[in-house]
């Protein structure tokens, strides 16, 4: 008998992945892990067609398209990876920018296997589309063909999105529709946000049609999840219980998660977007504690709405204070000129409105290590995250 | 040079954890691919977190936690599958058994074994006798007392061995 047993063990340790898996993972993961470096090294934006040499390129449509093949055949021959990583900053119109959606997201998608991970991956796609978007509005470039590409390209993923979706309808998989639609919710409300500051700020271009695009899908999102949601909370016994439940660990994890970004970010983050991000975890812990409690008194569709909203709240903290940032990050960069242009009027608008809520010590020396600029506009956006 | 050492810090844990990380999504799902799936998800996602600049004190334990969240995922999206259904319905082994025949049956006969486990106990004991974790280790991961998991490893294998007494 004790001969079986270690036969046993003997045959459960032999189980293992063969070494091409391994291979094979191990490749993927590198690939991952270059496509997302460690935060706060990133150096921005790639900028290359800034120079003469490929400024004419660009310019010239057939040899763009050539470069551009080319860099997709070089990077494939080499699998190396570093153009690869570089062009993830990319946006329209740079030269890089094909190799980040062709090459890189397609990688990415080959992780995504199951119908929850494509969904995810989907609004991932989005959020990027909306993040390249937000960029180029701020640098007063989200015009002509770009704006284009980005508002083409995020509708691609939203109907891809929209086509999963139907497919866990047809499963009936209420739950994962309504943990689709609320993440998506939660970019868009986020993005909606960010963008809509930025038009504030007054930058015109196409960023208006963007915000409405955005903000039309927001609504038609919110109205679908609270559907989901409705269907949910409307069937009984054991499935909707371990869905609160798991929901309630989600939450507990996206809240931890959070937490630890606004406390990484705090360096890099002006004072008052981290104190309303910390704001939105606080309305997403009142909503836990609310939905463990609904989950005590064995209500669990409420429950399950109660933590979802919970999560879209920490999410939309992670999602504003990195848009923070990065339109933060964009305006040192490259539009300090014009940016000092704007600051008389913000600082008429800020003054007024932000003073009596936050602390304005932090407020102006966060204005002055920013040469100004945006801030009128970030504190309008940040403003309305209380609503 | 701080990143290039973390990325190589974390294949060197690849290289080292990813096939016990498999075996414990299998013994969990009972199903080969999925299991692949979710153990390379597992690392994806701990290098998200590693990515985000954020610590993580013992590489082994979380990423075995990090596969028992997604192991738990699967469980809700699936609405629960369990090891004696798929038992019934002959176990998904679609993985090129053309290559690995011996392994294919192996891994059925063990996946039987330890289906049999009482689940309370499960872990604890493949992770102790399959993967030899500490005592000390495993009772991180499962959020337990180091004398509740010595209980559980030392319940299941008495239930191993019984189980592979009479079971086949």
């Amino acid at each position: 008998m004790e001969n079986n047993f270690e036969q046993f063990i003997k045959k459960a340790k032999a189980m293992r992945l063969s070494k091409d898996e391994k291979t094979q993972g191990r490749e993927l993961i590198s690939r991952y892990m270059l496509m997302n470096p460690v935060r706060f090294s990133d150096q921005g934006r790639h900028t290359l067609q800034r120079s003469g040499f490929l400024a004419f390129i660009t310019k010239n449509n057939f040899l763009y398209k050539s470069m551009a093949i080319a860099v997709v055949l070089l990077i494939t021959m080499t699998a190396g990876g570093g153009i690869s990583f570089a062009s993830e900053s990319a946006l329209p119109g740079d030269l890089l920018y094909p190799v980040k959606v062709e090459v890189n997201e397609n990688i990415r998608s080959v992780f995504a296997v199951s119908k929850e991970a494509k969904v995810e991956w989907k609004v991932e796609q989005a959020e990027r589309r909306l993040q390249e978007a937000e960029k180029l509005a701020v640098q007063g470039e989200l015009e002509g063909s770009a704006a284009v590409t980005v508002e083409t390209k995020f509708e691609q993923h939203t109907r891809a999105f929209d086509q999963i979706i139907a497919q866990f309808t047809a499963e009936g998989n209420a739950e994962a529709t309504a943990s689709a639609h609320s993440n998506l919710e939660a970019a868009l409300e986020a993005h909606a946000r960010i963008l809509a500051a930025i038009q504030d700020s007054g930058r015109n271009g196409a960023v208006t049609s963007m915000l409405a695009k955005v903000q039309s899908r927001a609504q038609v999102t919110t109205q679908a999840r609270a559907e989901a949601e409705a269907m949910v909370s409307a069937s009984t016994g054991s499935e909707v219980r371990v869905a609160a439940e798991g929901k309630l660990q989600a939450a507990k994890n996206k809240i931890a998660e959070t937490k630890s970004f606004i406390a990484k970010s705090a360096e890099r983050a002006d004072a008052e977007a981290i104190a309303k991000a910390e704001a939105k975890v606080v309305v997403a812990e009142q909503a836990v504690a609310a939905g463990e409690a609904r989950i005590a008194a064995q209500a669990y569709g409420e429950a399950f709405v109660l933590l979802q909203g919970g999560i879209r709240s920490a999410q939309e903290a992670i999602v504003l204070l990195q848009g923070d940032m990065s339109i933060r990050a964009d305006l040192n960069l490259d539009v300090l000129g014009e940016a000092q242009e704007n600051k008389k009027e913000s600082d008429a608008e800020t003054s007024t409105e932000s003073n009596a809520e936050i602390e304005s010590e932090t407020r102006i020396e966060g204005d002055v290590e920013n040469g100004g600029i945006d801030v009128g506009s970030e504190i309008n956006f940040e403003e309305e995250i209380n609503l | 040079m701080y990143y290039c050492l973390m990325e190589k810090e974390f294949l060197e844990a690849y290289e080292k954890y990813a096939d016990a990380i498999f075996r414990y999504c299998f013994f969990r799902v009972s199903d080969e691919e999925k299991a692949k799936d979710i153990a390379q998800d597992t690392f994806l996602k701990t290098w998200d977190y590693i990515a985000e600049d954020k610590n993580i004190d013992n590489i082994r334990a979380f990423l075995y936690r990090v596969a028992g969240n997604l192991i738990v995922d699967e469980y809700r999206k699936k609405k629960t599958v369990s090891i004696e259904d798929l038992q019934e319905k002959g176990v998904q082994m679609r993985h090129n058994t053309k290559e690995r025949p011996d392994t294919h049956i192996e891994a059925k006969e063990v996946l039987e074994a330890v289906g049999k486990l009482d689940a309370k106990y499960r872990d604890a004991f493949l992770m102790r006798y399959v993967d030899e974790l500490a005592v000390k280790e495993i009772a991180e991961i499962l959020g337990e007392t180091e004398n509740t998991v010595s209980v559980h490893i030392h319940r299941a294998a008495q239930q191993a061995r019984q189980i592979l007494r009479y079971g086949e």
